[in-house]
């Protein structure tokens, strides 16, 4: 969140407008960040690079390594190393043999040490090597010019430098300074080589151009996705005429949206997807980066020229153009490290990433429930008051929120006593309510030597330096400020340890976190954040790390408070600023957006963005948070999000207050509606977030996750699937009341989950809403844990009974799952204490199993309720079986919706059990 | 719930076929309801849904399954989301609470009933709450009494005051009645007064200005006479030719020689005199025309002889005319100062203060005006002085009564105007709602302030609202007194001060005071719950409810 208002002062001086949308003056265009523009304009009929199959050396199974030139500058030698990998992945490095310096190598990303399967390797001709490492996928290795093509099911899907546009630029000697001479002044001495200015911000660039760029190119495909965090749409536009995707994590003031302007996260993550194949490329790097992307033809008779094998069985013979997408990627520093996903499916693709990067870990409860945050709650009365107002009007909550005006002049981990005397009772007095509070802790430290925190970090030398050696001091919420070097990781411990309840007074264990401004925002620092030549621990200079900044905050806190309930209590931390791995430790949301419809509809393609690149708690501030939503906005934006997986309400300082209840008796009734269908479905959610811990798909996803040949949904960004369940289509107009939705796959049927009238698939349908809708599908063929009644807060609806709903598809069958567990420990994990069900539908007989028979959680909830919907017709009775007990419970049928409901069928939701309707 | 009701409605079409209930809920029928409606749940074979809507078997109430669209067949369990539970609180008020708080862990009723089913233990409060209750109670009867005896004696103050106001209105309103009569009479003396004046006032100012058409013809003529005299070197009283070419300045084409033809052209004859030169020359050229360089002395004894002869003539037609006007001496004002003149070279000072602040004025400039004229003639120069003369004595005498009616008409209407803002004040008074029975009227022009960490808040009641920094810096208004906002029943416990100072960024600043029974009339919070939008809790005597105060709760009743 940026909180200029107390920072008048400061606007003149950044020049930053108080208008209503992003000055782009403040930040780089492609053009003026040297790297880019030598990168952009790279495009050589012919690349220089070439491979020496010659120097082909096995280091392990599945581990080869080769010696790469560059023909223009043979001196220069490089290293190329293919490691073949498990689940169809494949990781290419390629670094300096010898650096004058050393180049960064990102650590903390990756989970564990990639497992190695061995490849089989042939060698096809003197240029050319094959690798097979699985039955999908394979290899083929142009040694010259330099090429790599990969295939998934002997489908050529990616080709790399197919373009020419790699291009590594060496760590060099300055030309004209002492010893060697440069190499070749005119090229190494091109302007912002060695040093650039940005505005008033002098970039000293010690070590000269360090830059890499590559192309990776998408054969046959026509969508690309990923790479956030952009406020564009999901399926990612051709930058032709517009600046390249960037990836920098910046504090963007009033953001707009439809451009490729970088925001506060970076993964540089995509996933391609066509009708036959989905797969990923993902380029470890935490520099500044900048990727193009283009629709292309490719003309495969051309192709074909140049390859043995071509589209595998489907090869064809014709001169006809194949799409293809050409991707260009250009980072500023560290080295080349890219990990290829062969899919072919998408769940597969999202398994091989998450294995690299990890999932998130299942959530505690209440924190996939409702969060009402406001900056700011002004003391302990108002947060009383806040709550008072949810109990008055019967509007469920879990979680308010404190934001920075509740410390003592923005020192983290303080209070200011005068506002919050007693901030252990209102804890207390929030949990007497089954409720919890998050605070936020900024990563800027204030520079007071009576701050204990910045007084102990400044006597440990625990703060960032200057390229000098000094402690790096820039403005922020507090005024001068400090940064904690994080890449240490004593430092980070030290972090961690701030949050025990010795060390951070008046917090309780129902107190959780909230880590903002971490990209960091500097406000009198280049484009608002660090210099790019500041120093961290083990000489890295922000040039090579600065992606990874935010990730390390917040994963230091999440660490803090798993330490501070011994390991037994699930954390929740919040975070603006990501990168990939930014999912095994917080939550994300879409930092500053604004109370405009515009900014309500792109949160679907962004939050989409997110979870394909495997940050799966994703949100965006209910209302916006500039500006004043009225009260339409704030209801249709209440309902998107009670569909979108992390749900919070929060508003600017200078808005309106706007708590639920605050426009009329309708619309809180509407609210009131929409976050008690949240409430419902958490046991849902709740499943598809341990399932997402098990198997790395998210639980909001693009619509082709589901229905990857349905070439419709290919584009889709107005509506998303919550699991394989729900289809969600949020009304993002302001005066509408008719919608159209496409339903996907053929043969597939939809319920409304509201009217239950059915929705053929394949089929797009004129939809009339109202001010209640909230068009929202269940798919045919789910069955849907629920929750229908209701409860204050989350936590205290653990143990209330289930009701199943069977969505039935054309074969009348369908499937789904329940997790559930005590909601907010590591039980689950350490004593394996929770239940697990499967259930299935087939020929008349609804089932619960156990999909882990070993586990054990003690409950009382059981099944109160069973909704079959598109059952044919009113069965004549009713029986279920549970070990040795049998029950005929009532029943009844709707002929018009075909819908049969089985009342209190009865069993305990942990018990095996079946249905038979006859 | 809304889709719990969708499935409710559907299960309504049931045809009941089996009556085999798996569930294992302790069937107490009476659990969670009210005895006001204990006999709609008898044990009968079937229940009716209290809104009517469907009639399910007896044995579905309580069942912990929801079976009625209005949630009434589950009074005691949380089947229901729009249910209802009653706690009976024993020794308290018994209480109906929704019924998603039965069973939710959390003890909502005192006597603890509504968490019947979950290993909470619930202490039984209703005892101390009653106590505490009856406690409170009391407590806030005595302030409402203590503080209704205040409101009594604002209230009948406010009576006194309105009696007085009305009365004092009344008196003013006579009086205004009274001096607006005497207003009539001075204007009509006044205007009595005012008609001779003027008359001789634009009699003097006639004469002044045939006076200064003489001057400007005497003065027309002596230039001309100079003039003439200067080009005519030879002094044989003829211009000729070859004298005036020695003018080239006034040759019009400067770039050749003044011609002979030239010369000619502007004299129309080879010489002219004085009469012809004034005829057909002096106009053509005197703009242009300069003085030969000569000798000074001579231009001197020249100079000399020419005043002479300008004094004299002069003297002459002064005292031509003088005889044949009034016969009095002729004193000269300055013109620009004589607003009896041309209303357009006037500011408009209608107001009769400034009237006489201006003559006053215009009398003080007569000496100065006299000794202007005389330094003019002395130099031979300024012929064309506006200065105008005296009023003669007659004149001024009227004039001298004509201010004297103007002094009395002017006190009499500003008598008229102090009266009748007067009557505003109090009518303005009188339109301030100060409640329905005056309870407020204590507030009428004051002012209170609270002290904050960083301001001090000042309410002028009726009037604004400020925010007074307290380190320095200017205040800044948060609203001007606008209405009552209070709720329906009873406006007069809300008011609102709106439209102040704009906030950077943001609206303009206002401020909501909501009232409560206090002993004092003191400001007790302020509170920015929404930036720029103030609310504060305020403390007074008029907020007392006497039907609080009176309401006594007799110490051994055992329920409320």
């Amino acid at each position: 969140m940026i909180k200029y208002f107390y920072l008048i002062s400061l606007f003149l001086i950044l020049n930053i407008p108080s208008a209503v949308s992003v000055d782009r003056s403040n930040f780089k265009t492609c053009d003026q960040s040297s790297f880019c523009r030598r990168q952009r304009k790279y495009k050589p009929d012919t690349t220089p690079y070439e491979v020496d199959l010659s120097s082909m050396k096995k280091i392990a199974n599945g581990h080869l390594q080769f010696v790469l030139l560059n023909t223009v500058k043979p001196q220069v030698k490089f290293q190329l190393d293919l490691y073949t990998l498990e689940q169809n992945s494949l990781r290419v490095k390629i670094n300096e043999v010898n650096p004058i310096r050393k180049r960064y190598e990102v650590e903390n990303v990756l989970i564990t040490e990639p497992k190695l399967v061995d490849a089989t390797i042939k060698k096809t001709d003197n240029n050319q090597i094959e690798g097979r490492w699985s039955i999908a996928a394979k290899f083929i290795l142009n040694a010259k010019p330099f090429r790599l093509d990969l295939f998934t099911n002997d489908i050529f899907v990616i080709s790399v430098n197919s373009k020419n546009m790699f291009n590594f630029e060496h760590y060099r000697q300055k030309p004209g300074t002492n010893g060697e001479a440069g190499e070749n002044n005119n090229e190494d001495n091109e302007d912002g080589m060695w040093e650039e200015t940005f505005k008033t911000h002098h970039d000293s660039k010690p070590y000269g151009p360090s830059s890499i760029g590559v192309d990776v190119n998408f054969l046959n495909f026509e969508n690309v996705y990923g790479i956030p965090e952009h406020a564009d749409a999901f399926s990612l536009r051709s930058t032709h005429d517009t600046d390249p995707y960037r990836l920098f994590n910046l504090d963007i003031f009033e953001y707009d949206i439809g451009n490729p302007m970088a925001l506060y996260g970076a993964v540089p993550y995509m996933l391609a997807h066509n009708e036959q194949a989905t797969v990923g490329f993902f380029w470890l790097n935490a520099a500044e980066g900048w990727i193009d992307v283009l629709n292309d033809k490719l003309n495969t008779k051309t192709l074909l020229s140049s390859l043995t094998s071509f589209f595998g069985t489907k090869s064809t013979n014709d001169n006809s153009e194949v799409p293809e997408v050409t991707t260009h990627w250009m980072f500023e520093a560290g080295i080349f490290d890219g990990f290829f996903f062969m899919g072919p499916t998408p769940n597969d693709v999202f398994r091989q990433y998450t294995t690299l990067t990890g999932v998130t870990p299942t959530p505690p409860l209440w924190s996939i429930a409702y969060h009402q945050c406001r900056w700011n709650y002004n003391d302990e009365d108002d947060v009383r008051g806040v709550n008072n107002g949810f109990e008055q009007h019967q509007i469920p909550v879990d979680v308010i929120w404190l934001d920075i005006e509740h410390t003592n002049g923005k020192r983290y981990f303080t209070w200011d006593t005068s506002k919050f005397p007693d901030p252990e009772k209102m804890q207390d007095d929030l949990a007497a309510y089954g409720r919890r509070m998050v605070t936020i802790t900024d990563p800027h430290i204030k520079k007071d030597d009576g701050y204990h925190v910045y007084a102990e970090a400044k006597s440990n030398g625990y703060f960032v330096k200057t390229k000098d050696g000094s402690d790096y001091e820039g403005w922020c919420w507090p005024g001068t400020s400090m940064w904690l070097d994080y890449f240490n990781r004593d430092i980070s411990q030290w972090y961690s340890q701030r949050f025990t309840y010795d060390n951070y007074k008046g917090s309780t264990r129902n107190l959780f976190i909230w880590n903002d401004m971490n990209e960091p925002s500097v406000f009198n620092g280049p484009e608002v954040t660090f210099p790019k030549d500041i120093v961290h621990h083990g000489g890295w200079e922000n040039r090579d790390v600065h992606n990874l900044y935010g990730m390390l905050q917040h994963g230091a806190s999440f660490h803090g408070l798993v330490e501070r309930s011994h390991g037994n209590a699930r954390p929740f931390v919040l975070t603006r600023s990501f990168f990939a791995g930014s999912q095994r430790t917080a939550a994300v949301w879409t930092g500053d957006n604004a109370a405009h419809w515009s900014h309500l509809k792109i949160a679907v393609p962004m939050l989409l963005s997110l979870s394909v690149t495997g940050i799966s708690f994703v949100g965006a501030d209910v209302g916006g948070f500039f500006g004043n939503p009225d009260a339409k906005l704030l209801v249709r934006w209440y309902q998107a999000a009670a569909f979108q997986p992390f749900f919070r309400e929060h508003a600017h300082i200078d808005t309106a207050r706007r708590e639920p209840w605050l426009f009329g008796d309708d619309n809180t009734r509407l609210i009131r509606q929409a976050i008690e269908q949240r409430y419902s479905y958490l046991p849902f959610w709740y499943t598809l977030f341990y399932t997402q811990e098990k198997n790395g798909v998210p639980p909001m996803l693009p619509l082709w996750f589901h229905f990857p040949r349905d070439k419709n949904t290919f584009k889709t960004e107005d509506s998303f699937m919550i699991g394989n369940g729900l289809l969600v289509y949020p009304v993002t107009e302001a005066d509408t009341n008719q919608v159209s939705i496409y339903f996907p796959g053929e043969n597939t049927v939809w319920y409304d989950i509201r009217t239950f009238t059915q929705h053929n698939g394949s089929e797009t349908a004129l939809i009339n809403v109202d001010m209640e809708s909230i068009p929202v599908y269940q798919r045919g063929g789910a069955i849907i844990p629920q929750r229908l009644r209701k409860r204050r807060a989350a936590m205290l609806a653990i143990h209330d009974p289930i009701t199943l709903v069977v969505a039935l598809d054309r074969n009348n069958e369908a499937e789904g799952e329940l997790y559930l567990d005590d909601g907010q420990t590591y039980d689950y994990r350490q004593k394996h204490q929770f239940i697990h069900r499967h259930f299935t539908f087939k020929n008349n007989e609804l089932q619960s199993t156990s999909l882990d028979p070993t586990a054990k959680f003690e409950t009382d909830a059981w099944i109160e309720r069973i909704i079959i919907h598109g059952y044919p017709k009113n069965p004549t009775r009713v029986k279920i079986h549970s070990g040795d007990k049998q029950a005929v419970p009532l029943h009844s049928y709707q002929d018009t919706t075909q819908t049969l409901i089985i009342r209190r069928p009865g069993p305990s939701v942990t018990a095996d059990w079946t249905l038979t309707i006859a | 719930m809304m889709l719990l009701s969708s499935y409710i409605t559907s299960v309504l079409i049931i045809t009941v076929f089996a009556t085999i209930s798996s569930g294992n809920i302790e069937h107490t029928v009476l659990r969670g309801v009210p005895s006001s409606l204990q006999s709609k749940y008898a044990q009968l074979k079937s229940f009716a849904c209290l809104d009517g809507s469907s009639t399910i078997p007896f044995e579905y109430v309580n069942d912990d399954y929801c079976d009625c669209r209005d949630g009434s067949d589950e009074p005691g369990t949380s089947a229901c989301p729009n249910g209802r539970f009653f706690c009976e609180n024993k020794g308290y008020i018994g209480t109906s609470i929704p019924s998603h708080l039965v069973g939710d862990g959390i003890c909502d009723c005192c006597d603890g009933s509504d968490e019947y089913e979950t290993s909470v233990v619930c202490n039984n409060t209703c005892f101390e709450l009653a106590q505490k209750s009856r406690a409170e109670h009391e407590a806030r009867r005595i302030l409402h009494e203590v503080g209704v005896a205040k409101k009594k004696d604002i209230m009948v103050k406010s009576i006194v005051a309105v009696s007085a106001r009305k009365a004092r209105l009344l008196e003013l309103e006579q009086e205004l009645q009274t001096i607006d009569n005497e207003l009539k009479e001075k204007e009509a003396l006044k205007q009595l007064a005012e008609a001779p004046e003027s008359e001789a006032k634009e009699k003097h100012q006639k004469l002044w200005e045939e006076q200064r058409a003489i001057r400007e013809a005497i003065a027309h003529d002596n230039q001309m006479r100079e003039m003439f005299a200067d080009i005519d070197t030879n002094n044989d009283s003829l211009v000729s030719i070859e004298e005036l070419q020695k003018h080239t300045e006034l040759d019009t084409d400067q770039e050749n020689e003044f011609t002979v033809e030239e010369v000619r052209s502007i004299l129309g004859a080879d010489s002219v005199n004085l009469d012809e030169f004034n005829v057909t020359v002096f106009e053509q050229i005197s703009n242009s025309y300069q003085k030969l360089p000569q000798p000074s002395t001579e231009a001197a004894t020249h100079l000399e002889e020419v005043t002479e002869k300008i004094d004299e003539a002069l003297k002459q037609e002064e005292e031509k005319k003088t005889t044949t006007t009034s016969g009095t001496e002729g004193y000269y004002e300055e013109d620009t100062n004589h607003h009896h003149d041309d209303d357009s070279d006037h500011h408009h000072h209608d107001e009769d203060a400034d009237h006489h602040h201006d003559e006053d004025a215009d009398h003080h400039h007569h000496e100065e005006t006299i000794t202007t004229v005389a330094t003019s003639l002395d130099h031979g120069k300024h012929i064309h002085d506006d200065t105008v003369p005296q009023y003669d004595d007659e004149t001024k005498k009227l004039m001298e009564i004509a201010d004297h009616a103007r002094n009395e008409y002017n006190e009499v209407e500003r008598k008229v105007h102090d009266v009748k803002r007067q009557i505003e004040d109090l009518r303005k008074q009188a339109d301030v709602d100060v409640g329905s029975h005056g309870e407020y009227s204590a507030f009428m022009d004051q002012c209170f302030d609270y002290d904050e960490r960083e301001y001090t808040y000042r309410v002028c009641m009726f009037k604004d609202a400020k925010q007074i920094s307290k380190g320095g810096g200017s205040d800044v208004t948060i609203g001007y007194w606008d209405a009552w906002t209070g709720p329906s029943d009873n406006k007069y416990l809300k008011m609102k001060y709106a439209n102040g100072a704009t906030c950077w960024n943001g609206p303009a600043r206002s401020l909501t005071i909501t009232f409560q029974c206090g002993v004092d009339h003191k400001i007790i919070d302020v509170r920015e719950p929404t930036r720029c939008e103030y609310s504060m809790l305020f403390e007074t005597p008029s907020a007392c409810d006497e039907k609080i105060a009176t309401t006594i709760i007799h110490p051994n009743h055992e329920e409320f």
